[in-house]
């Protein structure tokens, strides 16, 4: 995933400590994020985190309460100021698609088309309908368009006025899995070529991985981390954000003398004081099979297709079987015997939660 | 760039009161809503500002003659108006959904025919059929073996009792059709549950279905008693002085708007009161509409004698309520065209009640619009949804109050206009507003707005809220997402509005005689008119028009009904 930041370019989204209440309830807190040209950034978190609420702010559907908006050096929206959504020239994807059912496929692509003499609209919105693979299907009605078709139309009526920012609301989450990663493969497409801006707003976390240039993770309101899929996936923060992008096996431990024993060997943990209690996280993947190591027995085994999932029992009964992930290719037998080893870029120590 | 909303934010940041009130709702659609609000309240406030004004000598009379009677009467018809539709309504509601008979499916939408029948047109057909000599009498006489009508005579119609029951008959639907769908689809689980633990039908009712009934018996009868309180034709044609009748006399008759005002005031206490009876009758009401399929309660077969003869009872109200007056209305319609032919000034009528009917019809749904959508553009505020009730309370007002209520500012306002043309171009305008057809405009728009705002309400709560936001994303302001969205896709309940609406100002008669331009007679005045001279069968071609007219909703009604049951 390439993420290189132009060097010489201005933000293009600027937020700056966004809060916000619903009634009595916080709903944002203390958000500040960046956004460049040409950057697809992802917001994930649990249903509830305030990413459509983040999303709805930006899009000037809700009203600031404290904080900032700023799009290309502009203050669009700020506690004393709101720009309305029909003046902020930002394009928008929603969950359910919100075709104009009364419209054909292309009046529905032209329907923002307003700033283009009357006589070019159609044709714009030809080409925009061409670009996501529909011109042959601009007389139809969204109703007798497929779930996917649907979804692409939505993309070329956002997209067709030229917004200079693109926000997608959870636009996979009403399609089947196969269609989906077709979707997400076509839209990263548009989206790059694009060349514009876009946020993706999902809670699928596998969907962010491959989308994002950089992800934000929010929990109940606040930003856990920010950064890019590769650098959550291999540094969270937290227990949160580990677990987030996958399963992990977690071990319980006490810091002694400047590492944690567990039963792979000690882990140093410099910065953790003497004494605190911790859980040891290790990504299923990280445990791999090796001529010497910690034995193992192999307890059960599920294919996944292009891995497989081991369980794995320990002879120290006090040890709770782990999960290790392994290419299929290397499958020992159920019952057989194992040696194990870490791959330490797979395992993160936090300390346990106050 | 600068957006007229930076306005309603105070400097230290915290939301105006304004914005609290109003959401987003700005410029010409807050400012129409309100206007429409002020114009529905004119009338209320004109009366109460008359009505302090005192009417001098009048008022002693008044109080001391013409009040009590007419309080006294209205108090005793609205009671049994009320207790007759209650019982007629619920028992025929529970009975074509409890049990199963031969010929339930027809009998429950028969049942509806009687709403075709205005209160003004029920009377006279009843006044002829039951002349002492006329065919009832004799029939029954002869049956009985009497020679001489002085030997036997029915229990005279022109009555307070005749007026209770005929109102009752045609009046009892409002009751009926609520009460069914309530038990057809809320109230089936419980009922079925009370029957699987052994309570016979009777105890289900009594003890489940009645208490479950009371939100929609609630309803029902403060709109039937609501319609009795505007009626003026069956009043006064069987001898029964209302209030209505009262301020219509005091006004045409001895030209008091004061004292007319006087007693509308007593009106409007009573129409308060009934809504008040009817939000205290709902006060536990959850609306829990399941989403689930409704399961119609299975019905249990009606056996035996008595199944008969309830049944036998249940097709009485449509007798007695829709087939004996249509009946002779159209045998009558028949012999006098044989007679006379068509009328010109049948025709004649006919186009004014269609033309006056058509312009009402356009400027109430086009107003109702505005008040639906600014309900959706504020988000349902609190100040929004205040501004469309308040113009929604047209429908409570009685159309004699109401027409009272609008004499006065509009005679105000043309006095004002004449002046001022006679200052500025040296020519009066006379009486612009109240001399032509727009006062009946104002009242049929004030009275029907209700109709229009909760249907369009409804139709637009079926456009989901992300196609305004895709729509504002994409560029549209207000106007744009209206004409080109929010119009177009709630084209079905506009046209069910202005369907009812065409047809209730067809019907309407009591603001229409007063406020109606000289020598502008509707299909209803005509009849009326003649109903006061006696000579009502001349009125039967009219009347026979407006119960056909009154049929169309009816049987739309079924056709939506039944498409729903079926879904």
């Amino acid at each position: 995933m390439n993420l290189s930041t132009p060097p010489d370019t201005t933000h293009q989204l600027r937020l700056n400590n966004l809060h916000h209440r619903f009634d009595q309830q916080t709903v944002l807190s203390g958000i500040s994020l960046n956004l460049e040209a040409g950057e697809v950034l992802c917001l994930v978190g649990p249903s509830g985190c305030g990413k459509s609420t983040l999303l709805r702010l930006i899009a000037g559907l809700e009203r600031v309460q404290t904080g900032e908006i700023v799009i290309d050096n502009e203050t669009v929206a700020s506690a004393s100021r709101h720009q309305l959504p029909e003046q902020r020239d930002i394009g928008l994807v929603f969950q359910d698609f919100a075709l104009f059912p009364h419209l054909s496929v292309l009046d529905n692509v032209a329907f923002g088309l307003t700033a283009a003499p009357r006589t070019e609209r159609k044709a714009l919105a030809l080409a925009m309908l061409g670009r996501v693979g529909l011109a042959e299907r601009a007389a139809d009605f969204p109703h007798q368009l497929s779930g996917g078709q649907q979804q692409r139309v939505a993309l070329a009526r956002a997209l067709a006025p030229r917004p200079r920012l693109l926000l997608l609301d959870e636009p996979f989450s009403s399609l089947d899995v196969r269609l989906r990663h077709r979707m997400r493969l076509d839209t990263l497409h548009l989206l790059k070529t694009s060349g514009i801006g876009s946020i993706l707003v999902t809670h699928d976390p596998d969907d962010a991985m491959f989308m994002a240039d950089r992800i934000a993770l929010l929990r109940d309101g606040k930003m856990v981390q920010l950064g890019t899929p590769d650098e959550l996936y291999r540094h969270p923060n937290c227990p949160f954000a580990a677990e987030f992008f996958g399963d992990v096996n977690r071990l319980p431990g006490t810091v002694e003398e400047g590492g944690v024993n567990t039963p792979f060997g000690t882990i140093a943990t410099p910065q953790l004081a003497q004494g605190s209690t911790v859980d040891v996280l290790i990504r299923p993947e990280a445990i791999k099979l090796a001529a010497n190591g910690l034995s193992a027995r192999v307890q059960e085994s599920r294919s996944l297709g292009a891995n497989t999932l081991l369980g794995l029992a320990f002879e120290d009964t006090s040890m709770a079987p782990l999960q290790a992930q392994i290419a299929s290719d290397k499958l020992p037998a159920t019952g057989s015997v194992v040696k194990l080893e870490l791959d330490m870029r797979g395992v993160f120590v936090f300390m346990q939660n106050k | 760039m600068v957006s007229i909303t930076d306005t309603l934010f105070t400097p230290a940041g915290r939301q105006s009161p304004f914005f609290r009130l109003f959401g987003q709702l700005t410029g010409g659609w807050l400012l129409v809503s309100i206007l429409v609000a002020a114009l529905v309240l004119l009338p209320v406030l004109s009366i109460a500002g008359y009505a302090m004004q005192g009417s001098g000598d009048l008022w002693p009379h008044l109080r001391a003659y013409v009040l009590p009677q007419a309080l006294q009467d209205t108090a005793i018809l609205l009671t049994g108006v009320g207790t007759l539709v209650i019982v007629i309504g619920t028992g025929s509601a529970w009975l074509v959904t409890a049990y199963d008979f031969p010929g339930r499916r027809m009998l429950s939408w028969a049942l509806l025919l009687p709403l075709a029948v205005p209160t003004y047109i029920v009377a006279f057909p009843y006044v002829d059929l039951l002349h002492p000599i006329g065919p009832i009498h004799t029939g029954l006489r002869d049956l009985l073996g009497y020679t001489s009508p002085r030997d036997f005579r029915l229990p005279e119609i022109r009555s307070m009792g005749g007026c209770i029951l005929l109102l009752g008959l045609v009046l009892y639907p409002y009751v009926y059709l609520p009460t069914r769908a309530l038990f057809m689809m809320q109230a089936s689980g419980v009922l079925e549950a009370s029957r699987t633990l052994g309570a016979s039908p009777g105890r289900t009712f009594r003890r489940i279905a009645l208490p479950l009934a009371r939100p929609a018996i609630a309803v029902g009868a403060s709109l039937a008693l609501m319609e009795a309180l505007n009626d003026i034709g069956a009043a006064e044609f069987l001898g029964v002085r209302t209030l209505t009748v009262s301020i219509y006399s005091t006004w045409v008759n001895r030209g008091s708007l004061a004292g007319a005002a006087q007693i509308a005031l007593f009106m409007l206490a009573i129409v308060v009161s009934l809504i008040a009876l009817e939000r205290w009758a709902r006060r536990h009401q959850r609306y829990a509409t399941s989403a689930r399929q409704s399961r119609m309660i299975g019905p249990q077969p009606l056996r035996g004698i008595a199944g008969l003869s309830l049944v036998a009872l249940a097709w009485l109200p449509v007798l007695l309520g829709f087939i004996l007056p249509t009946s002779y209305l159209a045998l009558e319609a028949v012999k006098r065209i044989q007679f006379a032919g068509i009328e010109p000034t049948i025709i004649r009528e006919t186009f004014n009640t269609l033309s006056i009917a058509a312009s009402a019809t356009l400027v109430t749904t086009g107003l109702a619009f505005v008040l639906a959508y600014s309900l959706r553009l504020s988000h349902n505020s609190h100040g929004a949804r205040a501004l469309v009730r308040c113009a929604s309370l047209g429908y409570a007002i009685p159309g004699t109050v109401l027409a009272i209520g609008l004499l006065a500012p509009l005679a105000w306002v043309d006095a004002g206009l004449d002046n001022l043309s006679r200052q500025v171009l040296g020519v009066g305008t006379g009486l612009l507003i109240s001399g032509s057809s727009a006062a009946l405009l104002y009242a049929y728009v004030v009275r029907f707005l209700a109709i229009g705002s909760g249907g369009l309400e409804a139709g637009l709560s079926k456009v989901p809220l992300s196609l305004d936001d895709a729509a504002r994303s994409l560029g549209a302001n207000a106007n744009r997402r209206a004409g080109r969205i929010h119009l177009p896709l709630s084209r079905p309940a506009l046209a069910a509005a202005m369907l009812l609406i065409f047809v209730d100002c067809m019907k309407e008669l009591p603001a229409t005689l007063l406020l109606r331009p000289l020598n502008f007679e509707t299909l209803a005045t005509h009849l009326y008119a003649e109903a006061a001279r006696g000579s009502y069968e001349s009125g039967a071609v009219a009347a026979l028009l407006i119960v056909v007219a009154g049929l169309i909703p009816i049987l739309l009604l079924t056709r939506y009904g039944n498409q729903k049951a079926q879904a």
